[in-house]
């Protein structure tokens, strides 16, 4: 007998409404995961896209492909630390549902631009030893039963020149990141094996984008100017400006989409303090006699107000870790059908700790109510009223 | 000298009340329920209060029992004035000091009889096998350790209310109130637990006090006092 054991029994007296409050907080917590996941999908993107990172597109469109020459002119910028170039196609394996995304590349600079990813040095030497080498993400990886040493057939690529649309790869590495989920599901091959392969002219010696590493991100917009100058007279034309600022107009297209996934977010939290507050004064008005009952027995009123605030705390601690861990597999399922427009759409800890934070906050604020009725509980009326 | 002064304690009465008067406002309106009132119980007596509805029974029992203050006046039980007590330490001298046996039980339907009975030894020290101990040695002395892991709905209405009882003396307190216990029992079943309280006071030396409507009940008790209009004496008002 203890004071968990009067908690519980609480909760038991009205089964169905103990249910349905803690399935109305679970929603509620898996809500704010949503909310939570889809504001790192727009702010993350803006943490990832540093601002030693420019890219180079096509001043046409970004679809539009840039010739393969213009590489040697990117890497004599001054300022220009290394530069890595884009091209790529949809694939498959074994089945049309199996897509995934190829992305060609100068191999050898790529995990200088992109210092978030890295393979193990012997990975790395195989990789940049065979040209039809190949590195794939972890979670491609796994979704798709790869091993080190596998011979890749990837289907639904562009026609080589013997007619296959089949392009064989060896994989001989899988790369790690810190980015999220979206970033895990690449299949990174050489841009050379490609370039020789494709039967296509207009799209030999073309790629889609550069991405350049500059040594100061102070000279961002210098560098973009140089790169964008030195082109001018060229065709086509580049447009370059710094991956930072390239999400801020990405996420401008959104408008305020951060305020209003924090007043969302918000509105479900009051939602749910009324829910449980209703919850807790319901369930101590009806039990006033009780109080009363305890009060005679000795326990004091600090001990009972205690009690009722560990009975809200615990109902919406454990509603709120089961909504949090049911939003952060929901958030998980999510992201492969937002990735394309939310690459970071993902549940962070710190979001889930802010749950915590809140989860502990609304629950003390829940029992505020009936924590007034027993501080104001006239033993003697009560102890008749039963 | 030392056993003189026990002899001197022994033979002081458990409850004093000096002067006790208790006011309550209702409206504009301040009515005395209870008029100077003076009473001293003894140590080991049982005794019954009566008298009609609002004559003031049930706020003298509160007072007794550290429920309610008094106005003015002074509440004595063992040697300690209670009126002068904070709610914080008045809430501890009732966990040792007094049981209490209500006429509506107040047991919480979802624990057992024994958890029931276990309820005021969380306040104190002692460890889990202990408290189960004491709570099942409490239901042996009302005769349910059979019923011990039966729920009140379980239970008859006098089984409820021995669980009542049980629970009233599982810390062993010096006093035992009680308000209309067999008020809501049939005549069988309020023999028994008479007999329960009867056997309490006698075998087990507990004082008791007992509030209630029914002179069958009251003959049960030592002595009888009748409370009219908020004042106690010997005989009911004609």
């Amino acid at each position: 007998m203890n004071a968990l054991t009067l908690i519980f029994s609480a909760y038991r007296r009205r089964k169905a409404r103990t249910i349905f409050t803690f399935l109305s907080v679970v929603v509620a917590f898996m809500l704010f995961c949503i909310l939570a996941a889809v504001r790192q999908g727009m702010m993350g993107q803006v943490k990832i896209s540093i601002a030693e990172r420019l890219d180079t597109y096509n001043k046409i469109s970004q679809g539009t492909p840039l010739p393969l020459s213009y590489y040697d002119k990117l890497t004599a910028v001054p300022g220009v630390t290394a530069v890595v170039y884009f091209t790529g196609y949809q694939g498959y394996f074994k089945d049309e549902k199996n897509k995934f995304q190829v992305a060609v590349t100068n191999a050898e600079q790529l995990f200088k631009v992109y210092q978030e990813f890295s393979a193990p040095p012997a990975q790395t030497q195989a990789w940049m030893a065979d040209r039809q080498g190949a590195v794939a993400g972890p979670l491609l990886a796994k979704r798709m039963g790869w091993k080190i040493g596998d011979t890749i057939p990837v289907q639904g690529g562009p026609a080589q020149k013997d007619g296959s649309k089949t392009w064989y790869y060896h994989l001989v590495g899988i790369y790690q990141t810190t980015l999220p989920t979206f970033y895990q599901n690449f299949f990174v091959t050489h841009y050379q094996y490609y370039n020789q392969g494709i039967a296509d002219v207009k799209n030999q010696n073309v790629v889609g984008q550069y991405t350049e590493r500059i040594d100061d991100p102070r000279h961002a917009m210098a560098i973009s100017n140089t790169i964008d100058k030195m082109f001018e007279n060229a065709t086509p034309q580049t447009l370059t400006q710094s991956q930072a600022i390239e999400s801020v107009s990405f996420m401008r297209q959104f408008g305020d989409v951060t305020a209003m996934v924090i007043y969302v977010g918000i509105a479900v939290f009051f939602s749910m303090l009324l829910i449980i507050g209703n919850t807790m004064a319901q369930s101590v008005r009806e039990r006033t006699s009780e109080f009363a009952m305890f009060r005679a027995l000795g326990f004091t009123r600090p001990w009972l107000v205690g009690l009722v605030l560990q009975e809200s705390l615990l109902l919406i601690c454990t509603a709120g870790v089961v909504g949090l861990i049911l939003g952060y597999v929901a958030a998980r399922l999510l992201a492969p059908s937002v990735g394309n427009v939310l690459q970071t759409f993902s549940m962070t800890w710190s979001a889930a700790w802010l749950g915590i934070l809140l989860g502990i906050i609304f629950g003390l604020l829940a029992g505020l109510v009936p924590m007034q009725r027993i501080t104001r509980l006239r033993v003697a009326d009560a102890l008749r009223r039963a | 000298m030392s056993a003189v002064i026990v002899e001197n304690t022994r033979n002081q009465p458990l409850v004093n009340l000096r002067g006790v008067t208790k006011l309550y406002k209702r409206g504009s309106e301040t009515v005395e329920v209870l008029k100077r009132l003076d009473l001293a119980v003894p140590r080991g007596d049982f005794l019954a209060l009566m008298g009609p509805s609002g004559s003031g029974k049930t706020t003298l029992m509160n007072i007794l029992g550290g429920l309610d203050r008094p106005t003015a006046g002074e509440v004595i039980i063992d040697g300690q004035p209670i009126h002068t007590l904070s709610d914080s330490a008045l809430s501890g001298w009732r966990a040792r000091h007094v049981g209490f046996v209500f006429q509506l039980y107040h047991l919480l339907p979802v624990l057992s009889a024994e958890q029931n009975v276990a309820l005021p030894l969380m306040l104190t020290n002692l460890s889990g096998p202990e408290r189960k101990k004491r709570a099942m040695a409490a239901l042996t002395l009302v005769g349910l350790e059979d019923r011990a892991k039966h729920k009140p709905s379980e239970l008859s209405g006098g089984q409820e209310q021995r669980v009542g009882i049980a629970r009233a003396i599982v810390t062993d307190p010096t006093l035992l109130l009680c308000d209309e216990p067999t008020g809501d029992l049939d005549r069988k079943a309020g023999d028994e637990i008479l007999e329960l309280l009867q056997l309490l006071n006698k075998e087990h030396g507990k004082t008791i006090i007992m509030v209630t409507h029914d002179p069958h009940a009251a003959a049960r008790a030592e002595r009888t006092l009748f409370m009219n209009k908020g004042v106690l004496g010997e005989e009911p008002e004609a």
